[in-house]
């Protein structure tokens, strides 16, 4: 009996995050078949991305290829930023207000957090055909260079890699704090996007950003992630502020300033958690 | 005891009962517009989350296309154009979530079952709707604007005022009817629904213009202005609003009007005809009840 409660103890983590991800997969693409969910995927980023192309073009004429590479990059990666983001806050409102199973699976032997990682990351998966797609448009009919064979991998990997670490250490900390919130939260994802996007140089380089921003840039992770995916990509650094720094040291910020964040996130996730189950919120709804 | 007001004296029979004179049907109609309105109305200024969140969303973005044309070193007018672009994604928000995706959450609370019990027309909800959701993105995109013009240092320059408030309400109606519209169609849907909603929101404001004129979309440009009413309004009022910019519009502001009057009326009659069909359908496959699939 104790043996096997000790092996349920060790296995449930993975367990939850699997059965997480499994559950967060099904609900983000059994609502519809599988050609109109492709089409869902990959039609908000390229929207996205084509907007900033037609700033480009207007202002810039056809004479700013540099630039629409910098922008079908940085669209391109922000999708996994904005289902990141939503992915996580979405699990604890919809979990809790929708289907109202947030308070069984806190009370499950199940490992709570690794579950809403997992059941946050079907967001994530579904970023990957955006990002994927409008690097395609971007190379395909934007004349974006981008070679295969002239990626570095030694950069991409691990840049996309921490990158996508930041991005669900920060979704987990917003999570945490809507486990203490209303379900108006449903909004914090996307504002807080919004200032990351504005920040982290996801459309022009900090250096447009006023002075006392450009130090804040440069201590997001999200902005020495672009710029890894950037250089392995393009094979270019982002001119001005970033080109002074070369791949090891883009590496070691985006290392550093991930490992502060997680370690942040996790604190705050597990202090709001703490709040939310001593107040009773778990299993409450708030509709109005 | 006091006789209430919505007690039409008694009748000998429910026929009698259901027979509703046309002055008792359009008052209480109307007060089903109010009714649905008065919540909008009154909630803008009541939920402070909402209010920052309003605001603040359409004001980011707008930030971050004000800051690309800065890193492009584009002309000044073109940071009036995402001031503007950004006022009017408040009302393309309102219409596509607290219009479109509205009857979803309604289904979801239990508040769908109460309108089509209730005595009244569906079509007199979305009125209330789209009159509340209407004051209240007027008062964020009016925020926007101002807050964008100071801080940014926009320079308008404005010659027909009269012109420029006609293609406004006229935008106006044309958006809401086409809400009105999206509403009926995802009545029928679940989950659907909302995914849907999300799904038009970059898209449009791609096609509709809304951070870089809709005139350099080139062949697309025909499209948006033919199917869009925030396209075409927007071009009309930047056209309008920075007359110091040559050649700007796809099409004179008039000519644009006068689409957006036939969008108004296309839209409108759409949705009455959409939402009766749907509504049948639903009924039929009992979807109205069924929540949060």
């Amino acid at each position: 009996m104790n043996a096997r409660l000790v092996d349920r103890r060790g296995t449930s983590g993975w367990r939850a995050l699997a059965t997480g991800a499994r559950l967060g997969w099904a609900i983000e693409s059994n609502w519809t078949d599988p050609f109109l969910f492709a089409v869902y995927s990959v039609a908000r980023p390229i929207g996205a991305a084509l907007v900033l192309v037609a700033i480009v073009w207007i202002v810039g004429g056809g004479g700013r290829a540099d630039y629409v590479g910098f922008l079908i990059v940085g669209s391109a990666c922000w999708t996994f930023v904005g289902g990141g983001l939503s992915g996580l806050v979405w699990a604890v409102l919809d979990d809790r207000e929708r289907y109202r199973m947030l308070k069984y699976v806190v009370v499950s032997t199940a490992a709570f957090l690794p579950f809403l990682v997992g059941r946050g990351a079907g967001q994530l998966v579904a970023a990957v055909a955006g990002f994927l797609i409008t690097l395609f448009v971007g190379v395909v009919f934007l004349g974006v260079q981008i070679s295969f064979a002239a990626i570095d991998w030694r950069l991409f990997v691990p840049s996309m890699a921490v990158g996508l670490v930041a991005i669900v250490a920060l979704g987990l900390a917003v999570a945490g704090l809507c486990l203490t919130t209303r379900r108006e939260s449903w909004s914090y994802p996307e504002a807080i996007a919004g200032a990351l996007y504005l920040l982290s140089g996801a459309i022009f380089p900090p250096d447009v950003l006023p002075g006392p921003l450009q130090p804040v840039a440069l201590a997001l992770p999200t902005t020495w992630w672009l710029e890894g995916v950037r250089r392995a990509l393009l094979g270019l650094p982002t001119p001005g502020l970033l080109a002074g720094f070369d791949d090891t040291i883009v590496l070691i910020a985006l290392c550093t300033s991930t490992l502060v964040l997680t370690l942040v996130s996790a604190a705050i996730f597990r202090a709001f958690e703490r709040v939310a189950r001593e107040r009773g919120l778990i299993d409450q709804t708030t509709g109005s | 005891m006091t006789r209430s007001p919505y007690v039409h004296g008694p009748a000998a029979g429910p026929t009698e009962a259901s027979a509703w004179s046309f002055r008792r049907v359009l008052a209480t109609n109307l007060r089903a517009v109010t009714g649905r309105a008065y919540p909008r109305v009154r909630g803008s200024l009541r939920e402070k989350s909402w209010i920052f969140f309003e605001i603040a969303l359409p004001f980011l973005s707008t930030c971050a296309f004000v800051l690309v044309y800065r890193a492009l070193r584009a002309p000044e007018a073109y940071v009036g154009f995402a001031v503007l672009g950004g006022a009017m994604t408040a009302f393309w928000l309102n219409v596509l979530w607290m219009m479109g995706a509205q009857l979803y959450w309604d289904r979801g609370e239990g508040n769908l079952e109460l309108y089509f019990t209730a005595p009244i027309s569906l079509v007199s909800i979305l009125v209330g709707m789209a009159v509340g959701g209407l004051y209240m993105s007027a008062t964020r995109a009016l925020v926007i604007v101002v807050i964008g013009s100071v801080v940014f240092g926009v320079q308008y320059a404005i010659d027909q005022w009269l012109l420029l408030g006609a293609v406004f309400l006229l935008t106006l109606v044309a958006l809401y009817g086409l809400g009105m519209l999206m509403a009926s169609l995802f009545l029928f849907w679940g989950r659907e629904a909302w995914h849907l909603a999300n799904l038009f929101q970059e898209p449009v404001y791609f096609l509709g213009g809304l951070y870089a004129p809709v005139k350099v979309l080139g062949p697309l440009a025909a499209l948006a202005i033919g199917l869009l009413p925030l396209a075409v309004g927007l071009d009309a009022i930047r056209q309008l609003t920075f007359s110091q910019v040559a050649d700007i519009g796809v099409l004179p502001p008039l000519a644009e009007a006068a689409i957006l009057v036939v969008m108004a009326i296309v839209f409108l009659l759409l949705a009455r005809v959409s939402l009766g069909y749907f509504e049948r359908r639903a009924r039929a496959e009992g979807r109205l009840v069924a929540r949060w699939q």
